[in-house]
């Protein structure tokens, strides 16, 4: 049995003249924590994007659980939960109304879409809210809500771009258990972060992308390695493989 | 950087964004570009408002024997329909300018002097709302400074008067917004508003029904009934109303040898009547602002009005539609209802398809005036020109509605592209939405009135049938050139509809109207029989198929679709050739025979599909389905092989993805599933009135075609942002 969940072959994304990607090759396999960690504007993001197919590479093949994201969208997207960056939801939607549009959209109907619904809203404290347009809502809440919305369709792969932004301490705290909880329950976590504090709390291996390139890739002891052996902290570690020690993270 | 004294401070901040975003498009060639064809395009707008209003004051006076219309009722017409519009516009944005907008915190909390206020957030209501009027009027009002060879106190005095009389409109919808906004929750209050125009629009529709049917009777015309119209309609010009009071001015001072006391006294009252209202708005903001602002924000905190019994609405469409539709529907009705600018625009549609009814009235007094009552003619012209209201109602809708309805995803659009419902099928399901939303207006709205006053239930079954296909192809249109003008990087949903996409699919609607409107015209001529019949149907006939042979060209790609066998590229531009000499042959053959034009499009169709290109899979089911159309009566049965049809390019798709061939089988299957569903009943019950099927078939195609075009431009523009 294939156990790899995500696969990168030579993926490239440029934006006109400027090479966003290049050639990114990887695997990350099911049920792992996966982080990607990188400078601002190294191509964290992009990269998550053309894993959600919100994006489409210029060259190069992304697959999920062996369905191509290209050729076999459909199947790759039902089996993907993506929480982004900033959580742009529809304002005039109350939360149970966002999550039933968003359940309708991956195919779920009847009783269990609503034990689904309620279930996330009661997990992740939106009960009280259900009813409140999210344009009211605070930025944590809204963060609660983008989970949840990810969460519905029982996905076997997460995906989670900068997980921390906004969330107050209790939040950060919940969030990190949970994707620990889902890894061990079989789903596979890929996450964003420039937080090397929770990269290193959360993750099984790591990955980082430097101006577009893969620059190292690994457990934690691989990293440490890969850097020279003589760093004693994650942060040491990417500031050597990221060659930026003058740039503060 | 300093503010301009004159400017009232909290009017700079737009003014600065303004003139930034000028700044920003003159460095850029193409916003250049598309600023100068705007400029074009508004000049054109105001030459041809120029130039039919001149014909229609010619018309008017050649009248002049029969009933003398003097200026200012003209003028006071004009005024009460910009009056009811902008009292609702201005309405809204009252309440999001003085109770919702996200600048109130930081202007409240500073300590801003109430009158600064007061006129900083009037300006804001203002010049949103009255901006596009003024520029509508100016072509207006030398319009009739040329036509009534007024002196130059008609230039100067008139923009004021209409400027002052706008300005008491908004004044006016201050104070309504501060009692809608005291009265109920600022959410409740927009349901309120929106309760209101429903009650309205149906009054109106109850009044036209019930008199038009009891008025033009068997027994002649029931005055009384009559009159019973006119006086609902003539409130509008109560003494009470300002435009009342501005267009006799205006009309005054175009009528010859005006009194200059009487213009005197009436500028006097125009402008008395703008100080007062601007005054008392003053009041109302100055000492119950703090109250209602404080009371809207701890009702902010309610729950959205609807959201408890939106789960039924969801439970309902459960039963009868796919998951991704009731799923995008209801989100998209929710927006429609919750956000104030698109229930504005909601309310506007209400008051056209108001203004619309009360064309139908005037079309009663006109056909008093002929004194032509049921004759076959008359009943003929009513119809028509309602489908040509209709049709211009319908592409108003078009335009505000279904145009924006992939921008309106706005910075949300990530939840459907990383969602399994792939592009084409997120379009799809916002044309079935509107193609059931004007579908329903075209029936309640349109349907019942003229079903009313119109005697003919089968020439009402064939304009019925006509609007449906209008409503493929305008929807298509607005779907599929919203998503190729796609814009999500938006601040307010107002901003799409006033883009430069919207303006290009104005122009396509106008055009699609004017074909479609063009075919209803020879239907009419074959129901009636008259002596355009024949040169009708061989000039239309001929034209519709030089309009389709050029779509074909544009999707002659498309038209290939999957080849059983390839002659190779040299016979391509023979099967052309052939290709439009078939389709000449048919258009005659058309004229001639009904079953001879449809065996010759079949032919035609098969063996220029075969020469071109390899027989094509799409060219035998298009010749195919062709054949069948001219066989109404014998394809009942056959209808649910579309439906098949439509199933296999389904599952050819999902196996293969989607590819041009299987988009064509698809929209094939569709349009004649559509077409023969709507024709064949009405064909069973009207009997065998040949020239009409033919007609309404390429109405159909032509539309199905367009919507399929502009949808496949709409998805590919869609897939390429990926890219």
């Amino acid at each position: 049995m294939n156990d790899v969940m995500i696969s990168f072959n030579g993926v490239t994304k440029k934006f006109g003249k400027t090479t966003a990607v290049d050639c990114v090759s990887l695997s990350v396999k099911k049920g792992e924590v996966f982080s990607f960690l990188g400078l601002n504007g190294a191509g964290k993001t992009t990269s998550i994007k053309m894993l959600v197919g919100v994006l489409q590479p210029t060259s190069g093949e992304i697959s999920i659980d062996g369905f191509d994201l290209v050729k076999q969208a459909r199947q790759a997207k039902a089996m993907t939960g993506y929480i982004p960056d900033r959580p742009n939801l529809y304002d005039k939607l109350t939360a149970r109304e966002f999550l039933y549009f968003v359940s309708q959209l991956y195919g779920l109907c009847g009783s269990e879409q609503e034990a689904r619904i309620d279930m996330l809203l009661e997990e992740y404290g939106l009960n009280e809210w259900q009813n409140e347009l999210t344009e009211n809502y605070s930025h944590g809440m809204k963060q609660r809500l983008s989970t949840s919305a990810a969460l519905l369709n029982s996905p076997r792969l997460l995906v989670i771009d900068e997980p921390m932004v906004g969330l107050d301490p209790r939040g950060a705290r919940l969030i990190k258990e949970k994707m620990r909880d889902y890894a061990k329950s079989g789903m596979t976590v890929f996450l964003s972060t420039h937080s090397l504090q929770v990269a290193e709390e959360v993750s099984d291996r790591l990955a980082v992308i430097d101006r577009g390139r893969i620059v190292a890739v690994g457990t934690m002891d691989d990293l440490h390695r890969q850097a020279g052996g003589d760093s004693s902290t994650l942060e040491s570690t990417f500031l050597k493989l990221t060659k930026s020690d003058d740039v503060e993270v | 950087m300093s503010i301009p004294f004159w400017m009232p401070l909290l009017i700079w901040p737009r003014y600065r964004s303004l003139l930034v975003g000028f700044q920003l498009a003159a460095l850029s060639k193409k916003q250049m570009a598309r600023n100068a064809v705007l400029c074009v395009l508004a000049v054109s707008i105001a030459l041809s408002l120029y130039v039919g209003g001149f014909w229609s004051l010619q018309k008017i006076d050649e009248l002049a024997y029969f009933a003398y219309i003097d200026p200012a009722m003209l003028w006071n017409l004009v005024l009460v329909a910009m009056f009811a519009l902008l009292l609702a516009t201005a309405t809204a944005n009252s309440v999001g300018a003085f109770y919702t907008a996200k600048d109130l915190e930081t202007i409240v909390s500073s300590p801003l002097r109430p009158s600064s206020f007061f006129w900083g957030k009037y300006w804001e209501v203002a010049i949103s709302s009255i901006w596009f009027s003024i520029l509508v009027m100016s072509p207006v009002v030398l319009l009739f400074g040329h036509y009534y060879h007024a002196g130059w106190a008609f230039y100067l005095v008139t923009p004021t008067v209409i400027t002052l009389f706008f300005l008491t409109t908004v004044s006016m919808s201050i104070v309504l917004a501060t009692i809608i906004s005291s009265l109920l929750p600022t959410k409740q209050a927009r349901f309120f508003v929106v309760v209101c125009g429903v009650l309205l629009f149906f009054t109106f529709l109850s009044a036209v029904f019930s008199a038009g049917a009891n008025s033009v009777g068997e027994g002649g015309l029931d005055l009384n009934r009559f009159l019973e119209v006119i006086t609902l309609f003539s409130a509008l010009d109560g003494a009470w109303m300002p435009s009342r009071w501005c267009s006799l001015l205006i009309g005054e001072m175009l009528s010859q040898g005006a009194a200059e006391s009487r213009v005197s006294e009436l500028a006097g009252v125009t402008f008395g009547m703008w100080l007062t209202t601007t005054a008392l708005a003053y009041l109302v903001v100055r000492y119950a602002h703090m109250r209602v602002l404080s009371f809207v924000t701890s009702n902010k905190s309610a729950s959205a009005f609807g959201a408890s019994h939106s789960g039924l609405v969801f439970k309902f469409l459960e039963k009868y539609t796919s998951p991704s539709f009731r799923g995008i529907a209801g989100k998209d009705l929710a927006f429609l209802f919750r956000e104030p600018s698109q229930l504005v625009h909601v309310l506007m549609i209400f008051l056209l398809c108001g203004g619309y009814l009360y064309l139908l009235h005037l079309e009663e007094v006109l056909q008093l005036m002929v004194g032509e009552k049921n004759t076959e003619a008359w009943g003929n012209f009513l119809v028509f020109s309602n489908l040509l209201i209709e049709g211009f109602v319908l592409t108003a809708i078009a335009t505000r509605f279904v145009f924006p309805s992939a921008s309106l995803e706005g910075r949300n659009f990530w939840v459907i592209e990383s969602s399994p419902l792939n592009l084409r099928e997120f379009l799809k399901t916002k044309f079935k939405l509107w193609l059931l939303i004007l579908l329903l207006a075209v029936f309640l709205v349109f349907g019942l009135p003229a079903a009313a006053m119109f005697t003919s239930w089968k020439l009402l079954v064939w304009t019925l049938v006509g609007s449906s296909a209008f409503c493929i192809g305008i929807v298509g249109l607005g779907v599929g050139l919203g998503a190729y003008f796609h814009e999500f990087e938006w601040d307010h949903p107002s901003q799409l509809a006033a883009g430069f996409g919207s303006i290009v699919f104005m122009f396509a609607a106008v055009g699609l109207l004017f074909v479609n409107g063009f075919l209803m015209w020879l239907m009419f001529s074959a129901v009636s029989g008259g002596w355009a019949a024949g040169i009708g149907q061989l000039v239309g006939s001929s034209i519709t198929l030089i309009v389709i042979m050029i779509i074909d060209f544009c999707m002659l790609k498309s038209l290939l679709g999957i080849r059983l066998w390839n002659f190779g590229t040299r016979f391509v531009v023979l099967g052309k050739a052939l290709r439009f000499l078939c389709l000449v042959v048919a258009s005659y053959a058309l004229y001639l025979s009904q079953y001879a034009g449809g065996l010759s499009l079949l032919l035609g169709i098969v063996i220029a599909s075969s020469v071109g290109g390899g027989l094509s899979l799409s060219g035998i089911i298009g010749g195919c389905s062709g054949f069948i159309m001219m066989c109404v009566p014998a394809t009942l049965a056959l209808a649910p092989t579309f439906g098949v049809l439509r199933c296999l390019a389904r599952r050819h798709k999902s196996e293969n993805g989607t590819d041009l061939s299987c988009r064509f089988m698809s929209g094939l299957g569709l349009h004649y599933q559509v077409g023969l569903t709507l024709a064949i009943p009405a064909v069973l019950l009207a009997g065998p009135i040949y020239p009409i099927i033919p007609i309404l078939a390429v109405d159909f195609c032509l539309n199905a075609y367009i919507a399929s075009w502009a949808m496949g431009l709409g998805n590919k523009a869609l897939v390429q942002r990926q890219v």
